[in-house]
């Protein structure tokens, strides 16, 4: 068979007398049958696993937008890698735990060796969207890129060019910011703000505490003594390495753990001991309902709200609104007549009026708690409102600047806000304008005549609209962002964008839509560095091991060659190659967060991988305040924590940007008239088998965590839907078809569509693989601007056989 | 569903022991085939299905090259056992068949090495039976199995030899007929015993129920409904009191047990449920 | 010579991430269908609606299961080749070169160990990661999995360590073929036999 043998000659034990006795007996019928050897050979590759590598490197897991940023050692022979294993390192403490890889990283060598990697770059031939392609030479596309920016650029001018949202790739020299940097040095492009994942929260936060950097180091949540995760899924979205771990070194220490989520999610079923379904969008009534409890049973710290907080009663409104309603009012109904009491709360999120007394009650007595807020609830129509009512509980309860407590909101981990996740340079951008990261198809459809009422910031009014969309890494346009349909009409119009460059590993729905479709290498093929996902204090290398395949290219590689055409060489590149960058990456992390990192010619000799600061002592958000509030005052109005915010006010929105957290009944809702054709809300929650949309084409993880719509029994039995039954979901945005699972782990009434499937239209448009943007809606937040896309109502049936 | 070859296999061994068995009883008994042409098609029919019944065993194998392994674990697996015997009396009946081709014919010697084929066929069947007797399958878990697959043994083996017996053998043929009738109603009542019986299983047992009562319906009720049927075509001559003597009744009366036995075994095998995860 | 090795699995902190399962099929190269280490999802309980408020009593968790390492192993007794067999060190393996792919070995064991490989023919199971074990390392899924509820070690060292139990729901009573494995229950850990019981997640298993 050819291949080195580690240990004994034959496995298992096999006795050799035995084994000769038999295989001389086998031998002459064997004889006849010939195709022995080929069987026994597929046996032995498939039995004998263990493979003698050429080399074991460390490097840090592809850096996706997953949340993780952990760490692989991969085995490589005769320049393939074999095998994948994860963080070794001894000692696996808290201080400096191991960075293990979960089920996404573990099963890359799928994606990595994937026959559908796009190898050449592709030109469009069909129409725009039909996914219809012909192979053409780098020269020939590149030039046809150049060729259009700067045609577009000269007819439309540099706020026509987009680069839009995307986190496909996630590291320096792969991955948006590489695009950025190129156009920045043409004159600019139309810059956004905020993002799909953190529009409302990291929008919202700063009105209530002046700053996103709001959470504590997480090594400190095992002095917590309640956790109150809302909304919130480490376990499976992996929102940070290790967070599930510390959280459970926090139960270990005796924590309580509370889940609040329409779904018992996987980090509800291993931490919690609580499970609180409710009903999504009405969050902000839960919180009223649980402060309406505090305040009445004067289970509120009352100091500290006095000394570090305004707006809370009428005794500390700021100057300006002294007769706005303040919080207390609103939850006591002294206004509006309507005392947010748990019955009231119970009616409109189902949970039954004496758990949420009792929530209240342990969340205001145990301390120090920790509010913890995840991305899930102000991904909605009102998240703003949402993230506000957070923070003030936090407050009330006095959990802030203290050990075990949690300002809650954005919780950028202190007290530097953590990771700077990319140093890659992009440069100024000299187009000033600015819109929301969500708003890019009315910029296609009406951008000359965006303003700030349509979030555009940097400048009054747009000058153009979007005419060229050049994309890298991002599946945003057509797969992720709301509406499926209604983007793809837009994207097909070619009158409207007029041309469309996207750099991705595989066809895409988004990439179908390009007129141009470069391949881009992974990151296992080129050099890397980062220091983090929101939570991040080690560096982690990510060398080059592997070479590139077909024609493909790095990300940065390729905006080079664009810049070449452009003439911007020099300017792009600086003389470095992708190596010099990496260093120079480095040279910046030594700079500013890690000035003991050794440097790149070390650190790869080393094969650590990973430089870690163990963290002994986690820092605090807001201690410093909490010590002395006027010497260290927030950077808000009052310099206090704004439980009413005067800025909001000012607004002069009070319907849906209100000054306190208020509960806002959502634009579709199980209450709306929508709720009698379309019953069900629809959720789409971060997939332990994929990344978003990466990943989606990994057969380890699909047979792991098929695409399922999660339906609760009661609700299954009604409609006589049964587990694995075809199942079609539909609102008068687009219908879906897709098998669904029938559990008892989530609230009826609403059904689970994992987001992140590819969609997939048959020849009736409908989607078979089960995309939830089919369903989401276009319709934005009213303060940040922000994706509402779990904001959905629709209705369910069993599918006829199809 | 891999289980087909299985289907076949089970069933064909089961005729040619069970018509084996048969057939040396009568011949020891009654002297039945005192013509030894009888035996010079019977013989080699059972041998072709005996053999065509190993073959087909292989083919639910992933791995038949391998198969010379087959009889290591005599010592404790009860499929070591089976494969072993069915060998033995493929082997005996083998050379039994050629042995009465030998111009001397059938000698009084050759009655010791049918009796022995027969116990091996015996032993066989047992074994076949028992390996399925495993506590992780409740469906197959109780002494019904061992009694339906030595049913199937005898009445499909004994409708086949009776296709065999000369006609001038009337009150033969009445035996035959009225064991083959006792024998079918109890197949009857052993089946819906045994359906009974898992009503009052565990989680397994019901979803075995399940399996038969519900998404196989048809077969389940069409077979009793079969077997009923032909025991009222046994019937009907005896109450005309002319016995069946015909060689085409006896075929259609194989033919019907064998779609009934088939269906049975189809049924076996699909209500597989095991326990434990 | 011969350990009795075993599992300790810590169902409490589990989170149902599959990476110990995933991180196995990657280190043994298996097909789609074939799992050596396998995660099942349990569920019972209801819900109940009283006015406007739902009051649930549902109960969840899930065990990672792989290969039990039976001290009466049921597979090594049908076995017909004898390719199910003990090896040197103990450990209850398949020998590839006898396996005729029978399945019996699968009809046997409650615990779905077994796992027929479409493309070679032949059964394969979980062999305890027998090379690492040789070089005293882990086997892959306790290293990987990120929650650290999983170890792997001698049995009589591993009760002493940690208590636990070896039967619940969905698994068979341990009698049948003594399992060696130690399972610290959650919460919600419902009984051998629980006829409420569900695994919710049979497709995948």
């Amino acid at each position: 068979m050819g291949k080195q043998v580690e240990k004994e000659d034959i496995p298992f034990g096999l006795n050799r007398r035995d084994f000769i006795k038999w295989s001389s007996a086998l031998g002459l019928t064997v004889g006849a049958f010939g195709t022995m050897p080929e069987v026994m050979s597929l046996v032995d590759k498939k039995t004998r696993p263990y493979v003698l590598a050429d080399k074991v490197i460390r490097a840090g897991c592809p850096a996706h937008n997953c949340g993780g940023r952990c760490l692989l050692k991969l085995y490589v022979k005769d320049e393939k890698i074999v095998r994948i294993e994860t963080d070794d390192r001894p000692g696996d403490t808290m201080a400096n735990p191991q960075l293990r890889a979960c089920i996404r990283g573990r099963s890359y060598l799928r994606r990595q060796y994937h026959p559908d990697r796009l190898m050449h770059p592709l030109i469009r031939t069909g129409k725009r969207g039909e996914g219809k392609f012909r192979r053409a030479t780098w020269e020939e596309a590149l030039d046809k890129v150049a060729s259009e920016i700067q045609r577009i650029k000269k007819k439309h001018g540099n706020q026509a060019l987009y680069v839009p949202y995307g986190t496909g790739s996630y590291n320096q020299l792969n991955g948006r910011q590489t695009a950025a940097r190129l156009f920045n040095l043409i004159g600019g492009s139309l810059g956004y703000y905020n993002s799909y994942s953190w529009a409302a929260i990291s929008q919202a936060t700063p009105y209530v505490f002046g700053t996103n950097v709001t959470g504590n180091q997480r090594q400190d949540w095992v002095n917590a003594k309640y956790i109150l995760m809302w909304s919130w899924n480490p376990s499976e979205m992996r929102d940070g390495t290790n967070s599930e771990f510390f959280l459970k070194k926090a139960k270990e220490n005796g924590a309580k753990i509370v889940c609040i989520d329409p779904r018992m999610s996987l980090s509800a079923v291993s931490l919690a001991d609580e499970w609180i379904p409710v009903r999504p969008g009405t969050d902000v009534a839960l919180m009223s309902a649980m402060a309406y409890v505090m305040i009445s049973e004067e289970l509120y710290d009352k100091d500290f709200v006095a000394k570090y907080c305004v707006g809370f009663d009428q005794s500390q409104m700021p100057e300006g609104a002294e007769e706005a309603e303040s919080y207390r009012e609103y939850i006591l109904g002294t206004s509006d007549g309507l005392p947010k009491t748990p019955a009231w709360a119970e009616n409109i999120t189902t949970i039954p009026q004496a758990t949420i007394t009792r929530l209240a009650r342990e969340y205001a007595t145990t301390k120090p708690a920790m509010l913890y807020q995840g991305y899930g609830m102000q991904r909605r129509a009102y998240g703003e409102t949402a993230v506000i009512g957070g923070c003030v509980l936090a407050a009330m309860t006095g959990n802030i600047g203290i050990p075990g407590g949690c300002a809650s909101g954005m919780a950028l981990q202190a007290d530097d806000g953590g990771p700077f996740w990319n140093v890659f340079p992009t440069g100024e951008n000299p187009v000033k304008a600015r819109i929301p990261s969500f708003l890019w198809t009315e910029a296609v459809l009406r951008g000359n005549e965006m303003t700030a009422a349509d979030g555009v910031e940097g400048v009054e009014k747009l000058d153009s609209d979007i005419k060229l969309i050049y994309g890298v890494a991002t599946n945003a346009l057509i797969n992720q962002h709301a509406n499926v349909n209604r983007t793809a009409k837009i994207l097909s119009d070619e009158s409207k964008v007029e041309f469309m460059v996207i750099h991705d590993q595989f066809m895409t729905p988004t990439a179908r839509f390009a007129d141009v479709v470069l391949p881009a290498c992974t990151q296992l093929e080129m050099w890397g560095l980062e220091d983090g996902w929101k939570y991040g204090d080690e560096v982690i290398l990510m060398p080059k091991i592997l070479e590139k395949p077909g024609e493909t290219k790095s990300d940065y590689q390729i905006c080079a060659e664009v810049a070449e055409r452009l003439g911007v060489k020099e300017a792009y590149t600086e003389g470095r190659s992708e190596k010099e960058w990496i260093a120079w990456a480095l040279e910046v992390y030594r700079n500013t967060r890690f000035p003991e990192v050794p440097d790149l010619k070390r650190f790869e000799r080393s094969n650590k991988g990973v430089y870690a600061i163990p963290i002994t002592n986690p820092k605090i958000a807001f201690d410093d305040f909490r010590k002395d509030p006027v010497k260290n005052k927030l950077k808000t109005p009052s310099g206090k924590i704004e439980i009413f915010s005067k800025r909001l006010y000012d607004m002069g929105n009070p319907d849906f940007i209100p000054p306190v957290p208020k509960y806002i009944e959502e634009w579709e809702s199980p209450f709306g008239e929508e709720a009698g054709k379309y019953p069900f809300q629809v959720i789409g929650h971060h997939y332990m088998g994929r990344v978003h949309s990466t990943h989606e084409n990994n057969d380890y993880l699909n047979e792991a965590f098929p695409q399922r719509v999660f339906i609760n029994k009661l609700d299954a039995r009604r409609k006589g839907i049964k587990s694995g039954d075809k199942v079609k979901i539909y609102n008068a945005r687009g219908t879906i078809i897709v098998p669904c699972r029938v559990t008892g782990k989530i609230l009826p009434g609403v059904v689970n569509l994992p987001q992140g499937s590819w969609w997939t239209p048959d020849k009736d448009g409908i989607d078979r693989r089960g995309n939830v943007n089919v369903l989401t809606s276009e319709k934005w937040t009213p303060l940040a601007f922000g994706n509402a896309q779990h904001t959905i109502m629709a209705n369910i049936e069993k599918a006829e056989k199809t | 569903m891999h289980e087909w070859s299985l289907i076949v296999f089970t069933i064909l061994t089961q005729i040619a022991v069970g018509a084996f068995v048969v057939a040396t009883i009568a011949q020891l008994a009654k002297g039945i085939f005192h013509g030894e042409k009888v035996l010079h098609t019977l013989y080699p029919l059972l041998l072709l299905v005996a053999v065509a019944a190993l073959t087909t065993s292989f083919l639910h194998l992933g791995s038949p090259l391998n198969a010379w392994y087959a009889m290591n674990n005599f010592g404790s697996s009860w499929l070591s056992r089976e494969i072993l015997f069915v060998s033995l009396f493929t082997g005996g009946l083998a050379l039994l068949t050629v042995l009465t081709f030998r111009p001397a014919g059938w000698r009084r010697s050759y009655k010791l090495l049918a009796i022995a084929i027969s116990l091996l066929g015996v032993v066989a069947i047992f074994s076949m039976a028992k390996i399925y007797m495993l506590p992780t399958v409740p469906v197959w878990n109780s002494t019904f199995t061992l009694v339906q697959f030595f049913f199937t043994t005898i009445i499909l083996g004994g409708a086949l030899t009776a296709i065999f017996i000369p006609a001038v053998n009337k009150t033969e043929k009445a035996i035959f007929v009225n064991l083959l009738l006792v024998l079918v109603l109890a197949s009857i009542m052993v089946w819906v015993g045994n359906t009974l019986l898992l009503a009052e299983g565990g989680l397994s047992a019901t979803k075995s129920l399940q399996v038969l009562v519900a998404e196989n319906s048809v077969l389940f009720y069409g077979r009793i409904v079969l077997l009923a049927f032909v025991v009222m075509v046994i019937l009907l001559p005896w109450f005309r009191r002319k016995m069946p003597e015909t060689i085409s009744f006896f075929t259609m009366l194989f033919v019907m047990l064998l779609i009934a036995e088939v269906a049975g075994r189809y049924l076996f095998y699909a209500s597989y449920v095991r326990t434990g995860v | 010579m011969k350990k009795q090795y075993a599992f300790y699995i810590d169902t409490s902190r589990c989170s149902g991430c599959k990476t110990c399962q995933v991180a196995c099929k990657d280190k043994n190269n298996l097909d789609i269908g074939v799992l050596w280490r396998r995660v099942y999802e349990i569920e019972s309980g209801g819900w109940t609606k009283r006015g406007g408020a739902w009051f649930n009593g549902m109960k969840s968790y899930h065990l990672s299961l792989s290969f039990n390492h039976c001290e009466n192993p049921v597979c090594a007794e049908v076995c017909p080749t004898g390719a199910m067999h003990k090896t040197k060190i103990g450990i209850v393996t398949v020998d590839a070169r006898k396996c005729i792919g029978c399945k019996y070995c699968e009809w046997a064991c409650p615990y779905g160990a077994p796992q027929y490989d479409e493309g070679t023919g032949v059964m394969t199971k979980c062999d305890l990661c027998e090379d690492y074990l040789q070089d005293g390392k882990n086997p892959s899924c306790v290293d990987a999995c990120p929650m650290r509820v999983i170890d792997f070690g001698e049995l009589q060292v591993l009760r002493k360590k940690y208590s636990g139990q070896d039967e619940l729901y969905p698994l068979p009573e341990a009698h049948h073929t003594r399992p060696a494995i130690l399972i610290k229950p959650h919460k919600h850990v419902m009984k051998t036999g629980d006829t409420l019981a569900r695994i919710i997640n049979e497709e995948e298993v």
